[in-house]
């Protein structure tokens, strides 16, 4: 795992219990500040996040989910 | 016109022109309705378009057997026939296909109709169903 998702999840960890009840939604972790920004979609959270710091490091995730995306079939190419 | 259809292992694939900021770059997609994000693309596909730009992006994706593996992602804007539409795109390893998930059928409003026994696939208009058509 690269170090901006490392850090990118321990931050959610901590920030979790703060976002329950946005299940389904998105946050853009600034790893960098540790803010969140949440928004109904990936790229609106990115853009949220983006806007307020252009040079950041983001990791997103979806809340209330294992992983931002599901990738069931061609997917295991991406672990290689 | 179709824009979709089979490729010789029955999987459907689309073409798709990804827009960056140093050009765009036709490429064939394989619609995988497994992946629920909206885009995949080799890193060294992107690269000739510009992408990803100076940001760090990362997330996580959860493969079939439950691994969760980091990936690096980028905006990216995408034309599927004369139509535009921005989302997340996965930077896969540079040797690999492209591929389209639900979200990107979701954005275009698009439905995918397969019919391997004949060999033919396609991405159609879909429009919002009412709950009496659904049920008809």
């Amino acid at each position: 795992m690269s170090a901006v998702a490392a850090a990118g999840e321990r931050l959610y960890r901590k920030l979790a219990p703060s976002y329950e009840q946005e299940y389904g939604k998105y946050l853009a972790i600034d790893v960098d500040t540790g803010k969140a920004y949440l928004a109904g979609s990936p790229q609106d959270a990115l853009r949220l996040a983006e806007s307020a710091d252009p040079s950041g490091s983001f990791h997103l995730v979806r809340i209330g989910f294992q992983g931002l995306y599901r990738v069931a079939s061609y997917g295991q190419r991406l672990a290689r | 016109m179709a824009n979709a259809s089979l490729d010789k292992n029955s999987r459907p694939i689309t073409t798709i022109i990804v827009v960056g900021p140093k050009g765009e770059k036709t490429l064939t997609a394989i619609i995988d309705t497994g992946f629920d994000g909206f885009l995949s693309v080799p890193s060294t596909e992107l690269q000739e378009v510009g992408l990803p730009g100076d940001i760090t992006i990362t997330g996580t994706a959860v493969l079939a057997d439950n691994r969760a593996i980091s990936v690096q992602l980028c905006l990216a804007t995408i034309r599927l026939d004369r139509e535009e539409q921005v989302g997340m795109c996965i930077i896969s390893s540079p040797i690999g296909d492209a591929f389209v998930g639900m979200n990107f059928l979701l954005a275009f409003h698009k439905k995918l109709i397969v019919d391997a026994t004949n060999g033919y696939a396609d991405l159609v208009r879909s429009d919002y169903m009412t709950r009496s058509e659904e049920t008809a």
